[in-house]
């Protein structure tokens, strides 16, 4: 019987240690990596310190928001207070705007998160209806926050990929433009690369 | 494999400290180890912005390895990633995938503990459709050692038969919007349902004068779906129109919106089902710029319903930012429609010379 427990109980660690492998390896930010050259070196690592999550003290988000030109996405680092959920007020921080004068809002006004949760590695976030019916419109103004929202979460180390949810129900596009209706995964093309 | 034991123990402080220590292999606890691939994992995933599929490889190592990569086209397409400083490990010697974007990976241990990751993939990549990068370990986050392999899927090696010439083309027009869905809406009230119609008017009466075939989706300020259908229908009636006629070509017409009114220019979409989606895009893009009002926000890959499940080659063209105010009132002019409209018929007419310069034959 002891035995029992006991290999039980190694089988448990087992699969959470497995768990935990497979959502360690999510969506890596790739902040430092380029485009690849048909031979090249080994490109440079991501430094852990940024990761986030990763302080005990002053725990920081990355979320991120359109350019003033609206071509591209850029991150914005973010402190949380202690005993906030992080994915949650990611998204929250995006919906309220940006610190960096850069980066403009790109959230449609009113727009509510409703509730966020994860299920095998997808995030499965929801907005009120004020996304979509206060969102300006427009293929850019869609892209470009379909991208902030996939981008910030996929930020998390365990969130390979987002479902975008507007009242609790799956929707196909915000605006007329963007097909949202899958498993959303991460845009580093979107990203403004620095110089 | 000291990581495994590292995180065994922080599992273990997580689930709450039962002494099931026994699972972990004890003895390499305090033995220097020479540094291994330990896992591999991969995920696929679509870019919820460009709409490319890509998919991620990544080997976990038990210590940091050096890396290089080279592509190699005979006698199969081959991506090769040498990898100093780890052996195979614990990872299969032979990893089979779907042959979606890869076939196979073979990883090779070499006598002097290196090892080489033979990526057979079923076309040969571009420089910008793959990236092989490490990542660094990270403790507190339970991440380690890691080399990464990204690929995006490749264009699929579709070939059109396409004449030049407009005459007998049969072209699918789009104007965005409508009905009960205004789109954009401009600082003066202009709707950009009422921009694209007018636009798609124009480009729909010289494309019958050259001899084309011309499908609309609307013809009239109305929902394609009915007033209460999902937004699934309606978007999906418009790629059903242009498939069920089995259109050569699809355009949406659209007027583009963003928060900053001074952000201004013309864009084209495209979604790359076939080499011919981003020849199209570039054909419109550069014809629209001549005697363009606008600057040009060129070509871009997107995520975007009409371009995706549409058949064949597809565009979705943001004329102009309805959202900004000089814009919005040059989107008005007729003069400015018209010109817009001439600019789309001769891009259509350059993508056929073209593309019946690659295609078939
Ligand atoms: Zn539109």
């Amino acid at each position: 019987m002891m035995q029992m427990g006991q290999r039980i109980g190694s089988l448990l660690v087992l699969i959470i240690l497995s768990a935990l492998l497979i959502t360690a390896c999510g969506l890596d930010t790739g902040k430092n990596s380029t485009p690849g050259a048909s031979s090249k070196p080994a490109e440079q690592t991501v430094d852990p310190a940024k990761t986030p999550g990763s302080g005990i003290e002053g725990k920081q988000v990355v979320v991120y928001f359109p350019t003033r030109d609206a071509m591209y996405l850029m991150p914005e680092n973010r402190k949380i207070l202690p005993g906030q959920d992080p994915m949650r007020s990611s998204i929250e921080i995006l919906l309220s705007g940006p610190e960096n004068q850069d980066v403009v809002a790109i959230a449609p006004q009113g727009t509510v998160l409703r509730s966020i949760s994860v299920k095998e590695n997808i995030a499965y976030v929801d907005f009120n209806h004020a996304i979509i019916k206060n969102n300006p419109g427009g293929s850019t103004t869609e892209l470009l926050l379909v991208g902030a929202i996939v981008n910030t979460l996929t930020e998390f180390p365990d969130i390979s990929g987002v479902r975008i949810l507007v009242e609790g129900k799956q929707v196909q596009t915000l605006t007329g433009h963007v097909d949202v209706s899958g498993v959303l995964g991460r845009s580093e093309e979107i990203i403004k690369k620095r110089k | 494999m000291r990581y495994m034991i590292i995180c065994c123990l922080l599992m273990l402080c997580i689930v709450g400290g039962q002494s099931t220590l026994a699972a972990a292999p004890d003895k390499s606890l305090n033995e220097p180890s020479p540094t291994v691939m330990t896992k591999v994992i991969s995920h696929v995933s679509k870019d919820a912005v460009t709409g490319v599929e890509k998919i991620r490889v990544v080997f976990e190592t038990s210590g940091p390895v050096k890396i290089n990569s080279s592509i190699s086209a005979s006698p199969s397409p081959r991506l090769t990633v040498n990898v100093k400083g780890a052996g195979r490990g614990s990872v299969p010697d032979t990893l089979d995938f779907d042959g979606n974007i890869i076939n196979k990976v073979s990883v090779i241990e070499r006598e002097d503990g290196s090892s080489t990751l033979l990526v057979d993939i079923p076309t040969l990549l571009g420089d910008g459709d793959y990236r092989v990068f490490t990542l660094r370990n990270d403790p507190s986050a339970n991440r380690p050692y890691r080399i990464v392999i990204d690929i995006n899927k490749p264009v699929p090696p579709v070939v059109y038969n396409f004449t030049p010439g407009l005459k007998d083309k049969v072209i699918a027009v789009d104007a965005g919007h409508g009905g009960s869905d205004p789109g954009a809406i401009g600082l003066s009230g202009v709707y950009e349902k009422s921009i694209t119609l007018a636009v798609a008017g124009k480009v729909k009466k010289l494309l019958e004068k050259a001899g084309s075939q011309v499908i609309m989706t609307r013809e009239t300020d109305c929902d394609i779906a009915g007033r209460n259908a999902s937004d699934v229908a309606e978007l999906g009636g418009r790629t059903a129109i242009a498939n069920n006629n089995k259109a050569d070509v699809f355009l949406s017409i659209h007027t583009n919106s963003f928060t900053d009114r001074t952000v201004g220019g013309s864009a084209v979409y495209f979604t790359q089902k076939s080499m011919y989606d981003l020849l199209l895009a570039q054909s419109l893009d550069s014809a629209l710029m001549q005697n363009s009002k606008f600057k040009d926000r060129g070509v871009s890959r997107g995520n975007l319903y009409l371009t995706k499940y549409s058949l064949m080659p597809a565009a979705l063209i943001e004329m102009a930012f309805i959202s900004n105010p000089s814009e919005e009132k040059l989107l008005q002019s007729p003069a400015v429609q018209q010109q817009i409209a001439q600019n789309i018929v001769n891009g259509l007419e350059c993508f056929f010379a073209e593309a019946a310069k690659r295609g078939g034959g």
